[in-house]
């Protein structure tokens, strides 16, 4: 059996944690912001995890001023791993 | 076509839109009344119909997912509420001959405002955190500057004239509820302000400014009896209606899908 690196475990938390708080709106914004990652930048939502600015940047074209509170709706989401360095760097990073 | 030259070209048929529906009334009305009332229904036919199909399109494309989904669900309803009144004035105006106002149109014309509101909110739902009591004071009080005149109009009209108290009632209460849906459009505009999707913001809310304008002025040629449908005001009408539909499409157009791809996840609803 394969087993998924802690690096793996993260990314795929990340991931889960922004396509949650983007279903609040809608799964239609889930996948817009999808397609926007994959064709402005060629990554996944979980790749967001290594790169938030790439993420960071399409919220805010979107949403504008809003973005501000997905990115609070996706720290909310991983609240139980805040105490996790690298965590806690990605959420730094999506709210710059 | 690049997105900036798309939007670009969107503004250009934005004000191209609202100056043709602005002078085909001006002109008609030069030429009679009698062309202007036809013209008018016509008009409104054609802008609230434009503004249901393009809903339509919109709350397919959210498929009543999440918040947003419902939001659209609540302005497709908006829309066909108000097409079905613009519907039964022209029936009653053109083929029944009988005084439209007041008729069962407005009773899809009141139905729409809390179909409205209700598209507001669902929109706003998900970033309500983002609204401050500042945000709500500043909207309400502006909301309130449009609120006034009405009062002030329909109070005096009622000492000077007495007219029928349904008619004055019904015509107040429109310029009343277009204040109640600007506090929640104003919100829109500066929690979504330098977003994409602000574009929509700003049209409803001019949208709503334009009705507003439009209201108060059905109100004072209503009670001063000059009031006919083509009436120069009603261009206000039929520019709210062309902003709500320019919003909506723009709206199309950030949301469009691209590809069947979605995420590495096999089933989003497992997510939920």
């Amino acid at each position: 059996m394969v087993e998924a690196s802690d690096f793996e475990i993260k990314k795929a938390l990340v991931g889960l944690a922004i396509e949650k708080s983007l279903l609040e709106f809608s799964d239609t914004v889930l996948e817009v912001v999808s397609d926007r990652l994959q064709d402005d930048f060629k990554i996944f939502i979980p790749d967001s995890y290594e790169h938030p600015e790439y993420l960071n940047h399409v919220l805010k074209d979107l949403f504008g001023g809003a973005s501000v509170i997905i990115t609070n709706s996706i720290q909310k989401h991983l609240d139980d791993f805040s105490d996790n360095k690298s965590i806690k760097e990605f959420l730094i990073q999506i709210k710059k | 076509m690049n997105p900036s030259l798309k939007q670009i070209s969107q503004y250009k048929f934005l004000v191209y839109s609202l100056l043709v529906v602005g002078l085909a009334n001006i002109i008609s009305n030069l030429i009679s009344s009698e062309l202007a009332v036809y013209q008018g229904n016509f008009t409104y036919f054609i802008v609230a119909g434009i503004l249901v199909f393009l809903s339509l399109i919109i709350s397919i494309q959210f498929k009543n997912s999440g918040k947003w989904g419902k939001a659209w669900i609540m302005f497709f309803i908006f829309s066909l509420s108000f097409f079905i009144a613009e519907i039964t004035w022209t029936i009653y105006e053109l083929v029944f001959e009988i005084e439209p106002f007041p008729s069962p149109a407005d009773f899809f014309y009141l139905l729409g405002y809390p179909m409205l509101f209700s598209f507001m909110f669902f929109y706003l739902k998900p970033v309500e955190q983002g609204i401050s009591k500042k945000i709500l004071i500043t909207a309400m009080l502006i909301s309130t500057f449009i609120l006034i005149p009405t009062l002030f109009i329909t109070i005096e009209a009622e000492i000077q004239s007495s007219p029928p108290i349904l008619n004055l009632v019904l015509a107040a209460s429109y310029p009343i509820a277009d204040s109640m849906i600007l506090v929640p459009a104003l919100i829109g505009v500066s929690l979504f302000f330098k977003g994409k999707v602000n574009f929509l913001w700003t049209l409803i809310c001019l949208g709503i400014i334009s009705m507003s304008i439009a209201d108060i002025g059905f109100l004072v040629t209503t009670l001063n009896e000059s009031y006919y449908t083509g009436h120069p005001i009603e261009i206000l009408f039929h520019w709210s209606y062309i902003l709500f539909s320019f919003g909506v499409l723009n709206h199309i157009q950030i949301f469009k899908k691209q590809k069947d791809t979605l995420s590495k996840f096999d089933d989003i609803n497992d997510l939920k």
